[in-house]
C-alpha cells in the first residue's frame, strides 16, 4: 500500500538538461535594472553554455516574493544543508532511486569502481562572475580533506580516510577522482547532503588561506590573528559540519540564494537574495530561482516558529515543528494563517528503538542481554496496540527495526516479527532461559540472585513521543517480572554514554526505515558515532586495535565481511545482493527491538506557495525538501 | 573619604579575581565541553570524533585547569574575552551585540516599575488601609504571584487572538537593521511593551511593600508630628523627610539592579524571542560554551560589585546618618 502510494505521488521531477535557445532566456525583473545600467552582464552571459534546465513540479512559476521560514538557535547548519545548500555535483531524483546530473552534467565510473570522471559545465560562475571550473573541485579534494593541516569536519562518509583519492584536472571542465581501493557508493554518497562540500570552496577566494595557493599566507595568518592556516580557512571558508560554512557573506557560492545577512552567531535574523550567476533554468527559459529572498527568524525555542506559523508567517517549513502533538495546533489554525499541510512520507523504521548493551560490563546483564530469546521475550512482551491507540490515536502500526514497505530492501518478516502482543509466551520464554525464580515484587532473579533490573536512557524533546511509549513499555515489561527504569538524561550525556558503551539499554528512533541502503548503521554496527547496536563491534569495525574495540560474535563478523564487500563494488545489483544478505543476518540476530511506525509527517506550506511535491520521502540522507529543488518554489503574489 | 574610595575599589578587585576563580572552576565542573555538546547535535549528521579531538587541541580544552584559566584571565586583562566556540565569535563583540537591547528592554522595565511602584507605596501609606491601599497591593501581588513566563504567554495568546498580532522579537523585519527613527521606535515599543511590562510588574510588589512599610515608620515618628505643628504643606512635609528617608532600603538595593540589567529577565526573553543577553547566556550555560558563559558571569559579578559601590556611595550622599557612621 504504501509504495504504491509513494511511487504514485512522487512523479519523477527532474527531467535531464536540453539545452534552451541562448537568446530565450529570461530573469528576473529585479535583475533587469542591474543589466541596463550596465552592472551586471545580461543574462545569456551569465548562466553556462548549458544551463541546467528543471522542469517545474506544478507548473512554470512567477519571479519575486520572500520565503519566510525558521532557524532554530545559533547552530542550525543542519537547516541550509537541506534546504538552500542541497546543490553538489550530482543530486537525487525526486523518486530517491538515481544521482542524477545537476553542477556536473556528466559523470561516469570506471570499471573497477576506483576512478570517476566528471564534467563540469562550460561557463559556469560564482556569484561573483569569477569562472567555476574544475580546478575549484579538485583542489578541495587534495588540498582540504586529505590535507592534515585543515581542522575542520570533512564529508567522511563520500571520502572515508580509510580510503584515500586523489583528484586530478584533465581541462577546466574535466576532472577526474581516483581512489586507492573501490568505493562502491561514491556516486549515490556524492547525491547525498554531504555532496555539495565539493563546490563549497572558490580557489580564487579560499585560495588566499592556503600555503600552496598564498605564498604570502603568513602575513595573511597575521592579519587574521590566527596560528594556522587551517584554522583561518575553518573560519573563512567553512567546514562539513558546523556553521562556519554559513557565517561568511563574502564568500562566493554557486547556490541559488547567497547571504545579504550571513548566520552569524548570536543575531536574530539570516536573509538570502538571488543569486545572478545561478546556473539554472526552467523550461521556458526562467533563469533560477524564483523566490528574489529567503528570510529566516532565529527562534530560541521551537515553540516560536509553531506561533509564527500559525500567525501565517511561515511560508514553507518542516524542520524542528512538524511534530504529531503540533498537528492539531496547524490544522486548528489553517484558515486564519492562510496555510496548509503538505504531507511528508516518515522514513524512519520505527519510532522508539530498544536496544540493549549486548557489551556492557555487567557479566549478568550482559548475558541476558546477549541472549536472543531474552530480546524475542522482550519483544513480544510489549501491548503495541495499546501504545498504538494512546500515543499514536491509532495512527502507526506495528514494526520492527527493519526496512518499510516503500523500501526496496522489505521482507516482511523482518518488520513483524515477535510483534504481537504475547504475554504469555514472553514469560515461557524467560523462564526458558533460566529467568525462572522471582523476588516478591514479582521481579525475575539473575544468575547471581540479584533482581533483573536494569536502566534505559531516553532523551527528553527528540521525538516528543518516546517518553509516552516508553512508559507504557515499562509497564508491560512490569507484567512479565522485567523491571526497567527510565533514566531520562540531557543528550549530550546520552550521547557520550552512547558512544562510549556506559549504558544498560536506550532509546533512540530507527533511522533508515526508507532508504536503508544509505543509512546501514541501524542494522550493520559500522559507524562508531550512531549504531544501533554494539559501539565497541563499530570500534572493531573501523580498527581492531582501536581503544575499547570488543570482538564482535561471529555474525556480525560475517556482515562486516559483506559490508566491506559492498564498498568495493560499483555493481548496484551486486549491492543490492550483498545488502540482503546483512539484513538477512540482523533479521535472525533480532539485535534490538521496534515497537511501531511513527504516523507521516507534513510541511507547513501558505496556499500561494507552490511547486513543493507531496509525500516527499522525510529523511537525513535524502534531505527533505533538497531534491525537491527549492530554487523552482513559487509564490503566486496575486 | 578618598582612603575610603581606594581601599573599596582595592578590595574589589580581589572579590572581582577571587570570583573569576571560582566561576571558571564551576562552569568546567558538569562533564564534557562545548565540544561533545557539538558533537551530540551533530550525531545525527555526521562528525567525527577525531575532528573534536583535533578542535579540543587548538582551544586548549585537553590542558589543565591552570593552564585554561591561566589563558583565560590573561586574555581578559588585555581585552581579549575569547572566543564563543557556538556562535563562532569573538565573546566581546557578542556580548555587546546584545548588551545595548538588553540594558534598553530592563531600563525601562526599572524605570516603569519605580514609575508605578513608589507612588503606590506613598499612596498606601499615607492612605493606609483604604480601598486604594488593599487594591493596588492585591494588584502589586498579583504580578508577584503569576510566573513571568506564564503572564507574558497569556500577553501574547490574547494580543494574538483579539488582534492577529505576533508579539515576539524587539522589532519588525523592516525594521531590525534601520537606523533608530520615528518610526522604528513605534516598531519597537508595539513589540517591547509587552516584556517591559511583565518584567516591570514581577518586581513591583517588593518596591511597594518597602516602601510602604518604611514610610509608615517614618510617618509616625515625632519630627513629623513637630513639622505639622509648624504648618508645612502635608505633601511638603511628605517628600521632604519621610519620604526620602523612607527610599533609603531602596536605594542600597541598586547594587543589584546594575546585574539583573543582563540576568533578571532571562525567561522572559526566552518567551518572547528578545535579542537581548539573557538567553544568550542561558544558552552558553548549557551548551557549556564556557568563554561565553564565563565572559558573562563574570561581567555580572563586576556590576554586581560596582553597584554595591554606588549604592555605598549614594547612600551616603543621601543620609548624612550613614556617611557619619
Amino acid at each position: 500500500m504504501i509504495q504504491k502510494r509513494t511511487l504514485a505521488s512522487l512523479a519523477v521531477l527532474a527531467a535531464l538538461a536540453s539545452p534552451a535557445v541562448a537568446a530565450d532566456f529570461k530573469q528576473a525583473p529585479i535583475l533587469d535594472e542591474l543589466v541596463s545600467k550596465g552592472t551586471l552582464p545580461a543574462v545569456a552571459d551569465r548562466l553556462p553554455a548549458e544551463p541546467l534546465t528543471i522542469t517545474p513540479y506544478e507548473n512554470v512559476g512567477q519571479y519575486g516574493g520572500t520565503w519566510r521560514s525558521g532557524l532554530l538557535k545559533s547552530g542550525d547548519a543542519a537547516y541550509f544543508m537541506r534546504t538552500v545548500a542541497y546543490d553538489g555535483l550530482l543530486r537525487w531524483n525526486l523518486a530517491w532511486d538515481s544521482a542524477v546530473p545537476n553542477v556536473a552534467s556528466e559523470a561516469t565510473a570506471s570499471d573497477d569502481g576506483k576512478t570517476f570522471t566528471f564534467k563540469l559545465r562550460k561557463g559556469m560562475k560564482w556569484s561573483d562572475g569569477t569562472p567555476f571550473t574544475a580546478a575549484d573541485v579538485a583542489w578541495v579534494v587534495n588540498d582540504i580533506i586529505y590535507d592534515p593541516g585543515f581542522v575542520g569536519s570533512k564529508p567522511d562518509t563520500i571520502f572515508p580516510q580509510s580510503n584515500p583519492a586523489k583528484a586530478e584536472v584533465i581541462d577546466d571542465q574535466t576532472l577526474t577522482i581516483a581512489f586507492e581501493k573501490p568505493q562502491g557508493l561514491f556516486l549515490q554518497q556524492l547525491a547525498g547532503v554531504e555532496g555539495n562540500f565539493l563546490v563549497t570552496y572558490p580557489q580564487a577566494y579560499c585560495g588566499q588561506y592556503h600555503p600552496a595557493h598564498n605564498a604570502n599566507i603568513d602575513a595573511t595568518l597575521t592579519d587574521l590573528k590566527m596560528g594556522s592556516w587551517g584554522e583561518a580557512m575553518l573560519s573563512k571558508c567553512g567546514q562539513m559540519y558546523g556553521t562556519e560554512r554559513w557565517a561568511n557573506a563574502e564568500k562566493p557560492s554557486i547556490l541559488a540564494w547567497i547571504f545579504e545577512k550571513a548566520y552569524v552567531g548570536g543575531q536574530s535574523e539570516v536573509t538570502m537574495i538571488r543569486n545572478p550567476y545561478y546556473f539554472k533554468v526552467d523550461t521556458e527559459g526562467n533563469q533560477l530561482p524564483y523566490i528574489d529572498r529567503l528570510y529566516m527568524s532565529v527562534n530560541e525555542t521551537p515553540d516560536e516558529i509553531v506561533l509564527k506559523a500559525v500567525a501565517g508567517n511561515i511560508d514553507l517549513q518542516n524542520r524542528h515543528i512538524a511534530s504529531l502533538s503540533n498537528r492539531a495546533v496547524f490544522a486548528e489554525n489553517r484558515e486564519g494563517g492562510k496555510f496548509e499541510l503538505l504531507p511528508a512520507l516518515e522514513t524512519i523504521s520505527a519510532s522508539t528503538m530498544l536496544s540493549f548493551n549486548t557489551t556492557s560490563s555487567n557479566p549478568d546483564l550482559q548475558a541476558v542481554f546477549s541472549n536472543k530469546s531474552f530480546r524475542q521475550a522482550l519483544s513480544l512482551g510489549i501491548d503495541r496496540q495499546r501504545i498504538n491507540d494512546v500515543v499514536f490515536f491509532g495512527q502507526a502500526q506495528p514494526h520492527q527495526i527493519a526496512p518499510r514497505e516503500a523500501d526496496p530492501f522489505y521482507d516482511e518478516v523482518m518488520a513483524t516479527q515477535f510483534t504481537d502482543f504475547d504475554a504469555d509466551a514472553a514469560n515461557a520464554l524467560l523462564d526458558e532461559i533460566g529467568l525462572d525464580k522471582r523476588d516478591g515484587n514479582g521481579t525475575r532473579l539473575l544468575a547471581d540472585g540479584s533482581p533483573l533490573t536494569f536502566q534505559v536512557n531516553v532523551v527528553d524533546g527528540v521525538y516528543a513521543d518516546w517518553l509516552d511509549t516508553l512508559g507504557l513499555v515499562i509497564e508491560d515489561w512490569k507484567a512479565i517480572g522485567v523491571d526497567a527504569r527510565m533514566n531520562v538524561i540531557e543528550r549530550t550525556l546520552f550521547v557520550s554514554r552512547w558512544v562510549a558503551s556506559d549504558y544498560d539499554a536506550f532509546v533512540w528512533s530507527g533511522d533508515g526505515g526508507i532508504g536503508s541502503l544509505f543509512r546501514p548503521e541501524f542494522y550493520v554496527p559500522v559507524s562508531t558515532q550512531a549504531s544501533s547496536f554494539g559501539m565497541p563491534y563499530a570500534r572493531y569495525f573501523a580498527d581492531p586495535n582501536s581503544e575499547g574495540a570488543i570482538e564482535p560474535p561471529a555474525e556480525v563478523k560475517q556482515q562486516f565481511e559483506l559490508y566491506r564487500e559492498l564498498l568495493q563494488t560499483s555493481d548496484a545489483d551486486r549491492q543490492k545482493d550483498l545488502y540482503r544478505q546483512i539484513l538477512a543476518i540482523n533479521r535472525d540476530m533480532f539485535p534490538v527491538i521496534g515497537v511501531t511506525t511513527a504516523p507521516d509527517t507534513y510541511f507547513v506550506k501558505k496556499t500561494n506557495f507552490h511547486n513543493v511535491p507531496a509525500n516527499m520521502p522525510n529523511a537525513w540522507p535524502y534531505p527533505t525538501p533538497g531534491p525537491a529543488a527549492v530554487e523552482q518554489f513559487y509564490i503566486d503574489e496575486n | 573619604m578618598l582612603r575610603f574610595i581606594l581601599s573599596r575599589l582595592l578590595g574589589m578587585i580581589l572579590v572581582l579575581f577571587a570570583t573569576s576563580i571560582v566561576l571558571f572552576a564551576i562552569i568546567q565542573l558538569p562533564a564534557g565541553d562545548y565540544l561533545s555538546t557539538m558533537l551530540a547535535e551533530n550525531q545525527g549528521s555526521g562528525g567525527s570524533a577525531e575532528f573534536a579531538d583535533r578542535l579540543r587541541e587548538l582551544y586548549r580544552l585537553d590542558q589543565p585547569f591552570v593552564n585554561q584559566y591561566a589563558g583565560w584571565i590573561w586574555g581578559i586583562v588585555h581585552g581579549d574575552f575569547g572566543y564563543s566556540f557556538e556562535l563562532k565569535r569573538p565573546v566581546s563583540e557578542l556580548i555587546a551585540s546584545r548588551l545595548g537591547n538588553s540594558l534598553l528592554v530592563e531600563g525601562l522595565a526599572v524605570v516603569l516599575m519605580w514609575g508605578i511602584a513608589v507612588p503606590i507605596g506613598i499612596y498606601s501609606a499615607v492612605r493606609l488601609y483604604s480601598v486604594g491601599d488593599y487594591a493596588f497591593t492585591i494588584l502589586g501581588f498579583l504580578g508577584l504571584a503569576i510566573p513571568n513566563f506564564l503572564l507574558g504567554l497569556l500577553i501574547m495568546y490574547f494580543t494574538f487572538v483579539t488582534t492577529g498580532h505576533l508579539l515576539g522579537g524587539l522589532f519588525s523585519e523592516t525594521y531590525s537593521d534601520a537606523p533608530w527613527s520615528l518610526a522604528k521606535i513605534a516598531d519597537f515599543l508595539s513589540h517591547a511593551w509587552a516584556p517591559i511590562f511583565v518584567i516591570a510588574t514581577g518586581g513591583m510588589a517588593y518596591l511597594i511593600r518597602v516602601m510602604r512599610a518604611n514610610l509608615i515608620d517614618e510617618l509616625k515618628k515625632p519630627y513629623v508630628d513637630f513639622a505639622r505643628l509648624r504648618g508645612l504643606s502635608e505633601w511638603r512635609l511628605l517628600l521632604k523627610y519621610p519620604v526620602r528617608i523612607a527610599f533609603n532600603p531602596l536605594i542600597s538595593t541598586i547594587g543589584y539592579i546594575l546585574p539583573s540589567l543582563i540576568s533578571s529577565s532571562i525567561i522572559v526573553s526566552v518567551v518572547f524571542n528578545l535579542p537581548t543577553s539573557g538567553p544568550m547566556l542561558l544558552r552558553a550555560l548549557m551548551a557549556q560554551d564556557m568563554y561565553l558563559a564565563g565572559a558573562f558571569v563574570l561581567l555580572m559579578a563586576a556590576l554586581t560589585i560596582v553597584g554595591t559601590f554606588i549604592s555605598d556611595i549614594i547612600l551616603a550622599a543621601a543620609d548624612p546618618r550613614i556617611r557619619l557612621a
